[in-house]
C-alpha cells in the first residue's frame, strides 16, 4: 500500500506517462484518500455515520475517466495498464465495500436507523438529509415496509381477524423492543488523532483527555463520535 | 417387580407452561439447527398465532369482568401472566421469522442471483414473495450507483489467477474485462480475477497452486 503511490497521484505529477487530455478531473488525490478514510471509518463504527455521496459521484466519475484511459492504451504499454488496473480494482473493492458495509448496517437495524432519519428531520426539517443517502433513504423505507408486510402476512394474517383483534402495539415491528437492534455505542475503538482536539471528558469519569496529532488511543465510540464527525479523529 | 422406563428430561412438572410455547421454542430449535434453514411450518406458527390472540382475549376477558380494579396487585396479576406470555410467544415467533428473513437475506448476497431450487423448497410461499422483493430492492440500490455490490468480497491482490475449471461454464462475457470467456471442464488457465469471482465462489472454480 505505502510503496505506490496512486496513479490518480502519479498522473498529476507527470511521472513521464502520456497523459490524455483532461487531467483536470473532478476527483483529486484527495479523493482518494477520503475514500479510503470513510470507508475505514464505517468499517469500524458501530453506528452510521454520514453519508458521502458527493464523494462517492466524483470517485465514480474518476473511475469511468481512468476507464477511458485503460481503452486508449496502446498494445505497447502493457505495465502502465496493469497499474491502472490494479488501482481501479482496489478503488472498486472500497467503493464496493463501503456501500455494502452501510446497507448492512441499514438493514440489521432498519428500525433504529429510520428512526435516527426521522429525529434528524424533525430537528432540522429546512437542511438536507446527512445521515441517509436518497438513494440509501429509498431503500430503508421500502425494507421497512417489506418487513411490516411481511410479518403481517405470515403471522398475523394467518388467523382469521388477527389483524383486527390484535392492537397494534403487538403487530406492529416498530413496538417490539427485542426487534429493534440499536447500535452498541461503548463499544470500544481504536482513534488516531488528525490533529490536536479540544479536551473532553469520559462519561463517570472526571478524567480529562486531549488527545495531540499522532495519538493512537482505544476508547469508547460514545465520547468520541464528535471529534469523528467533525474530522479530527480517524478511526483504525 | 417393573422396572422404571427412563423418561426424557422434559417431564411433567414443566408441562403448565409448555402448553403455551411448546411450538414456539420448537420452531426456534428447529431454526437453530438447520444447516440454512428447515423447511416452513405454517401449521405451528398457525397455532403460536392462535394462541397469541387466544391469550390477548383471556387477559382482556379479565380486564372488562366485573369487578376488576385495575389498582389491585391482585386483580392486576391475571391478565399481567396472560400479558407476559403473551410477550414471550411474540418475541419467539418474530425472532423465528427474522431469522428466516436474515438467512434468506444472506443467501441472496451469497448467490448474487435466483435463489437455488432445493433452497426455494425451504421457503414459504411469503417468503419466496419476500425473497423477489428483496432482489427488487437491491436491484434498484446498485442501479442509483451504477455498481454491482455482489462482487469484490475479497481485497483484491493479484489482477490475474491461475484457475482449474471443474465443471464446463460455457461462454459468458466477464464483468471485469468485458471480454468473452468459453470454459469448459478441465481448463487450466489465467484469467481475470474479477472475471471469474463469483464463479469460484460457487465451487465452479478452483485457484490451483
Amino acid at each position: 500500500e505505502a510503496c505506490a503511490r496512486p496513479v490518480f497521484d502519479a498522473a498529476r505529477s507527470g511521472c513521464g506517462m502520456e497523459e490524455p487530455s483532461s487531467s483536470g478531473t473532478a476527483a483529486s488525490p484527495n479523493d482518494y484518500h477520503a475514500l479510503q478514510t470513510a470507508w475505514i471509518n464505517e468499517r469500524h463504527a458501530p453506528d452510521l455515520l454520514p453519508h458521502q455521496d458527493d464523494l462517492l459521484g466524483r470517485i465514480k466519475e474518476a473511475i469511468s475517466k481512468q476507464e477511458a484511459r485503460i481503452e486508449e492504451l496502446g498494445d505497447g504499454e502493457g505495465i502502465a495498464r496493469s497499474l491502472y488496473e490494479m488501482e481501479l480494482e482496489r478503488v472498486n473493492f472500497q467503493f464496493r465495500n463501503y456501500l455494502r458495509t452501510r446497507l448492512e448496517k441499514i438493514s440489521r437495524m432498519a428500525i433504529w436507523a429510520s428512526q435516527q432519519a426521522e429525529a434528524e428531520a424533525a430537528a432540522n426539517p429546512e437542511a438536507a438529509p446527512s445521515l441517509l443517502s436518497p438513494a440509501e433513504a429509498n431503500f430503508l423505507r421500502k425494507y421497512l415496509s417489506l418487513y411490516q408486510d411481511h410479518i403481517d402476512a405470515e403471522a398475523w394474517d394467518k388467523v382469521a381477524g388477527g389483524r383486527e383483534e390484535l392492537p397494534s402495539g403487538i403487530r406492529q415491528i416498530s413496538a417490539v423492543p427485542s426487534l429493534v437492534i440499536v447500535p452498541d455505542m461503548s463499544s470500544h475503538v481504536f482513534c488516531r488523532a488528525l490533529r490536536s482536539c479540544e479536551p473532553f471528558t469520559l462519561p463517570n469519569s472526571t478524567q480529562v483527555l486531549k488527545l495531540s496529532e499522532g495519538d493512537i488511543v482505544l476508547l469508547p465510540y460514545q465520547p468520541v463520535r464528535h471529534l469523528l464527525l467533525n474530522g479530527s479523529i480517524q478511526l483504525t | 417387580p417393573v422396572r422404571a422406563r427412563w423418561r426424557p428430561a422434559q417431564s411433567c412438572c414443566r408441562a403448565p407452561m409448555d402448553k403455551w410455547t411448546k411450538e414456539a421454542v420448537e420452531l426456534l430449535r428447529d431454526v437453530e439447527k438447520a444447516a440454512w434453514l428447515p423447511p416452513a411450518q405454517p401449521e405451528k406458527v398457525l397455532t403460536v398465532v392462535s394462541k397469541i390472540v387466544d391469550l390477548y382475549r383471556r387477559g382482556d376477558e379479565l380486564q372488562k369482568a366485573d369487578g376488576f380494579d385495575g389498582t389491585l396487585p391482585s386483580s392486576v396479576m391475571g391478565p399481567r401472566v396472560y400479558m407476559l406470555t403473551l410477550a414471550r410467544l411474540q418475541r419467539c415467533l418474530l425472532a423465528y421469522l427474522r431469522c428466516r428473513m436474515e438467512r434468506i437475506e444472506a443467501l441472496r448476497w451469497d448467490v448474487a442471483g435466483i435463489l437455488p431450487e432445493e433452497n426455494k423448497a425451504m421457503l414459504s410461499e411469503n417468503e419466496i414473495g419476500y425473497a423477489e422483493r428483496y432482489n427488487e430492492l437491491l436491484v434498484e440500490f446498485q442501479q442509483a450507483y451504477d455498481l454491482e455490490l455482489t462482487r469484490d468480497y475479497q481485497p483484491p491482490e493479484d489482477l490475474y489467477v491461475r484457475v482449474n475449471v471443474l465443471q464446463t461454464i460455457g461462454q459468458f462475457i466477464g464483468p471485469e474485462s468485458g471480454q468473452a470467456l468459453d470454459l469448459k471442464r478441465g481448463d487450466h488457465t489465467v484469467l481475470r480475477r474479477g472475471d471469474i469471482e463469483h464463479l469460484i465462489r460457487q465451487g465452479l472454480i478452483e485457484h490451483s497452486r
